[in-house]
């Protein structure tokens, strides 16, 4: 038997070795290959620069529907899969299909089993699930082992689960296992159910997983914004860990929002658990919690107006807005100023409007830090004492006998405003409570008297008790000096309005005036400096007798806005910078496609040693591109057609191979030396780089066959080099040695000018070592009530200094010592932008002297740095 | 520009590959054709073969050898065989599945009836351990030397002369299996 079965193998394996073409067949076999491998690869193959053929990839998706059918041939299925490692195209539509067969799986027929055999199965399997559960029970296996962790209950828009450096599209009904990561894009809505049956509803940009324990699962959140409908949890609590705060709950309906600047926890219903450096907040409906001091609170309404269950969230929370409220105030400073009896009797067409707080008051302290200030730098009292310094003390002093000879006079506010009456030119006037109006009529002349001695005799302002008394003079200015009411103004018919407001206790009109509106509810959450503009009145003023054009009018970020407020004040003891834009209508253009403030994950890639970063949050490439097609073919001047044209011509879809392919984030940073050339990168949001890559390849085929053309002929090569998994791309122009390499890592495309810098990017996203979670950068965070930012611009400082210091220390330079006293100064800048449906915020917690003196230094030492830079190069 | 990664060079070209296309397609070819016992799969799997080289660096495809290429072409060629398998197993169980359920029999290895000698043993070799299989392919289908096979997959003959043994045995048994089934099934 065995002998025979011997001579069956060696009979198969002559069989074997003898099956095989004859030398016509296999050159006619290796012939056909050879053009396919061409074919798949573009053609020819050594330019690795050319488009990859578009027929490859879609030979490969039409075998997919065979291949997950199982009909595909071996062969096929093996170049097939081949082809989707590395093709997102293909493994979406396989995953689709996938998918899509989920659902009638459940209604396949079931095979008969006899009823002994399936109730001693039943049986003996409760018997072995017991056993085997109190075994890992024990040994700590069982909570975190589960296929269906999280199961997709709907979504719209783009929603991805990120695997190691793969991003794969999910879909309703897609099921994922603990500590699968899960992000939604902008635009996006989804509802996710756990294992318990709690709900996540997920705001654009939320980035996820759950894992598994005992005690109930836990939601980790990376950014973003959840509402979290907890199921009753037994025993065990629900919780989700944001970094900065542990939340723990059993069955209640919440919200977590986290991003750069801190969490934000609001509670809808029942009772919420917040946990931070080992203190425990208890928190009940209507109630919030922000995990840093910046972050303002917000109203709880407002943090969950974005769900699909928001009315019924905001009939909850209205049985308890008192409470609310009471939280609302917490906040405010008795420092500031809620309200301004002035302001109502301004007339009804003010169009700027000024506040400042009582600064005559609080002149003698403001002199004296600024002479104990300049006491304390040499340098600066060198040139204070100098021949030119002390002619400037002499005027100081001056002004020193005006202001403190009005110290308690005014009120605790001045207010400047620009008004216009009857259709009049604008007039301005200045408000301020009077407390003592013998003093300041006696302060007024006196200062006339100074001004006329100096100026032959000109008395610049004429004192009056009444603006209707008859026979007034005509100087420039009026100061009238009424009953505790001061107001200065060229115009004697604006301070009769004035006057007649305050004689009937009623308004000047001011109040019915959308502007007092906006000035009112600043008012509401404290003010000290502010600055309210009614911006079309202002335009109108500015291009007065200007038709705008319609691509004027598209483009034009002021077009819909209806007011602006710049503000400074402390909040909790921290300066709060802002300018806020509010929206009259839905604005066009630029404003419109900057994103609401969202999580930007491109900032993960920066470390917290950079030296600058940047970065904005768009709109979906698409609908920019929509929007700005839409708004050429309504102009009707051939520019709809001539983009039409151009992508015939270069045989590209710009809309789907291109837009479709980017996401709305891209970060500029200095991060690295900055000799002997800045290590600048560049991250970029992509949701489809492989069709972005192709569109690439094809572009630079285009260029280069152009240049070919062309008088020089120089060329971009694109070569490719796998790294770790991932492909790292490097793009150089011939006709300078100038070479970019790229890389697309979890959804983003990184540039740098080295290799290096993308790695140690990479480095930085994948440890957690970066800008985000640096304290430095948090702590130069502006506040306010958004988590996130839809833009954002940063700096180093110091990081910057020590590299001019070094260069001028290495030139011996010493003219540039000062440099070491702007040590002293903020180490860091920041200021972020965010965009809401009805205004735009520009924020900072820095004075705008940090941002300006660093780009003095810069400029300064440009030069140096170019010499520098040329001197290291090798 | 400061230091690159080393392994980023000149992007493979025309002329290298083309060079390894005309040198060693006709080895892969039969190889790939022997195991699997179709042209196309052959076809396909020089594609395969040579779609991976492009994407593979310069230096990469300068250390590319005709051995390196064989085995290249067993092991695509034994997945292959290993994939078919594996529906084939598992369509046949499904019928005699169905058979059971209607009485009608029960011959779950019914498919492989089918295959000729070849196919039987190629697919004997895809159930074997990887290794294994590699060896007896190189060692007695392709015919190299225990000392040429020793060097390809970096090991030592007399490893080589175990592993072999070890997969004719293994080999001679499920035939041997087969075999009786076939009888008892004829």
């Amino acid at each position: 038997m065995k002998k025979d079965t011997e001579k069956l193998l060696e009979k198969a394996v002559e069989q074997v070795k003898g099956r095989t073409g004859d030398s016509e067949q296999l050159n006619q076999s290796a012939s056909r290959a050879w053009q396919e491998i061409e074919r798949h690869a573009g053609n020819p193959v050594s330019q690795s620069g050319s488009h990859v053929s578009e027929t490859g990839c879609a030979r490969f998706s039409r075998l997919v529907p065979a291949y997950h059918n199982g009909t595909l041939d071996e062969a096929q299925s093996t170049l097939l899969r081949e082809h989707m490692r590395e093709c997102f195209s293909c493994k979406s539509k396989l995953r689709r299909l996938q998918s899509a067969e989920k659902a009638p799986a459940a209604a396949m027929p079931v095979r008969r089993t006899p009823a002994w055999l399936k109730w001693g199965s039943i049986a003996a399997g409760l018997m072995l699930m017991v056993l085997a559960a109190q075994f890992m029970f024990w040994a700590g296996m069982l909570p975190g082992i589960s296929a269906d962790a999280i199961t997709v209950n709907s979504m719209q828009g783009i929603f991805y689960s990120l695997s190691g450096r793969e991003i794969m599209p999910v879909s309703a009904g897609d099921v994922f296992s603990y500590g699968e990561t899960l992000k939604t894009g902008p635009e996006t809505a989804a509802v996710v159910t756990l294992r318990d049956g709690s709900e996540l509803e997920l705001a654009p940009r939320t980035e996820f997983d759950v894992v598994g324990g005992w005690q109930g699962d836990t939601v980790r959140l990376n950014r973003g914004n959840i509402i979290i409908r907890a199921s009753d949890q037994g025993s065990g609590r629900l919780k989700v860990l944001t970094g900065d705060c542990d939340v723990a709950v059993k069955g209640t309906i919440f919200s977590v929002r986290h991003g750069l600047k801190g969490s934000r926890v609001s509670v809808v219903e029942g009772e919420v658990w917040v946990k931070k450096n080992g203190d425990n907040t208890v928190l009940n409906a209507g109630q919030q919690y922000t995990s840093r001091a910046g972050l303002a609170p917000r109203a709880v309404a407002e943090e969950v107006a974005w769900s699909r269950n928001s009315s019924e969230y905001l009939e909850m929370l209205a049985a308890v807005s008192d409470l609310h409220r009471a939280i609302e105030n917490v906040v405010m400073s008795e420092e500031l100023r809620y309200n301004s009896g002035l302001a109502r009797l301004l007339p009804q067409d003010t169009f700027i409007y000024a506040a400042a707080p009582n600064v005559v008051d609080r002149a003698e302290s403001f002199f004296q830090a600024v002479e104990d200030a300049i006491a304390d730098n040499p340098r600066l009292s060198e040139g204070w004492n100098s021949e030119e310094g002390l002619e400037l003390q002499s005027h100081l002093d001056e002004l020193k006998n005006v202001v403190y000879g009005l110290e308690g006079v005014f009120g605790d506010e001045f207010i400047m405003a620009v008004s216009r009456i009857t259709d009049s030119d604008p007039l301005p006037v200045i408000l301020a409570e009077s407390r003592d109006n013998a003093t300041l009529v006696a302060e007024i002349e006196a200062l006339n008297d100074r001004i006329a001695e100096e100026s032959e005799g000109i008395r610049p302002f004429a004192v009056i008790d009444d603006p209707f008394a008859d026979g007034l003079p005509d100087p420039p200015l009026l100061a009238w000096c009424g009953d505790g009411l001061f107001a200065m103004s060229p115009s004697l018919e604006l301070l009769q309005q004035i006057a007649e407001a305050d004689g009937s206790e009623g308004t000047g009109g001011f109040a019915e005036n959308p502007l007092y509106e906006v000035i009112a509810s600043q008012y509401d959450q404290g003010v000290d400096w502010i600055l309210a503009v009614d911006f079309p009145s202002v335009a109108d003023l500015a291009d007065a007798g200007h038709e705008m054009t319609s691509d004027e009018e598209f483009v034009n970020p002021f077009r819909s806005i209806g007011s602006m407020i710049a503000k400074r004040k402390l909040v909790n003891g921290e300066p709060e910078n802002q300018i806020i834009f509010s929206f009259t209508e839905e604005p066009t253009g630029p404003l419109a496609w900057l994103a609401e403030p969202m999580p930007m994950g491109a900032m993960d890639f920066v470390s917290p040693d950079a030296c600058i970063a940047a970065g904005v949050s768009m709109q979906d490439p698409v609908i920019i591109l929509d929007e700005m097609l839409e708004y050429m073919a309504d102009a009707d001047d051939g520019s709809y057609e001539e983009f039409a044209d151009l992508q015939d011509e270069i045989g590209l879809d710009i809309r789907n191979d291109i837009a479709a392919s980017m996401g709305g984030e891209a970060l500029f940073a200095l991060d690295g030396a900055l000799l002997p050339s800045p290590a600048w990168k560049v991250i970029l949001e992509v949701y489809d780089e492989t069709s972005l890559q192709n569109s690439i390849e094809y572009l630079l085929s285009m260029a280069n066959t152009a240049a070919e053309a062309g008088e020089d002929g120089h060329q971009l090569v694109l070569q490719k080099s796998p790294v770790g998994g991932s492909t790292l791309y490097s793009l150089t122009y011939t006709g300078s040695d100038i070479t970019v390499y790229y890389m697309f890592v979890r959804g983003y495309m990184i540039l740098a000018p080295e290799y290096s810098i993308i790695d140690k990017a990479i480095q930085y996203q994948s440890t957690g070592y970066s800008l985000v979670n640096s304290p430095d950068f948090i702590a130069s965070l502006p506040s306010g009530e958004s988590v996130d930012l839809s833009a954002f611009y940063y700096h180093d400082f110091r990081s910057i200094l020590d590299t001019v210091k070094e260069m001028v220390n290495t030139d011996g330079v010493e003219a540039f010592s000062f440099l070491a006293d702007m040590e002293d100064g903020p180490a860091q800048f920041m200021s972020g932008l965010y965009r809401t449906d009805s205004e735009l915020v520009i924020s900072s917690n820095n004075d705008l002297q940090d941002c300006l003196s660093i780009l003095g230094v810069v400029g300064a030492f440009a030069d140096t740095w170019e010499e520098k830079a040329e001197a290291i190069q090798p | 520009m400061s230091a690159q990664p080393e392994h980023l060079t000149e992007p493979v070209s025309s002329a290298s590959l083309k060079d390894l296309y005309e040198q060693h397609s006709r080895m892969i070819l039969s190889t790939a054709w022997r195991i699997t016992g179709k042209s196309d799969d052959a076809e396909d799997i020089l594609q395969l073969i040579f779609l991976r080289l492009l994407k593979s660096r310069s230096s990469d495809l300068e250390a590319v050898t005709g051995g390196y290429l064989r085995r290249a072409a067993v092991n695509a060629s034994l997945d292959i065989v290993r994939n078919r398998g594996k529906h084939q197993e598992q369509s046949s169980l499904e019928e005699s599945a169905a058979l059971r359920d209607t009485g009608s029999g029960d011959n779950p290895e019914e498919i492989l009836r089918s295959h000729d000698l070849a196919d039987a043993l190629c697919l004997a070799l895809s159930r074997l351990n990887k290794r294994a299989a590699e060896v007896f392919v190189l060692r007695e289908i392709e015919g190299l030397t225990n000392d040429k096979t020793a060097e390809l997959l970096g090991t030592t003959p007399n490893t080589v002369t175990v592993t072999l043994h070890r997969a004719r045995t293994s080999l001679l048994e499920t035939l041997s299996s087969w075999e009786g089934l076939s009888e008892r099934t004829r």
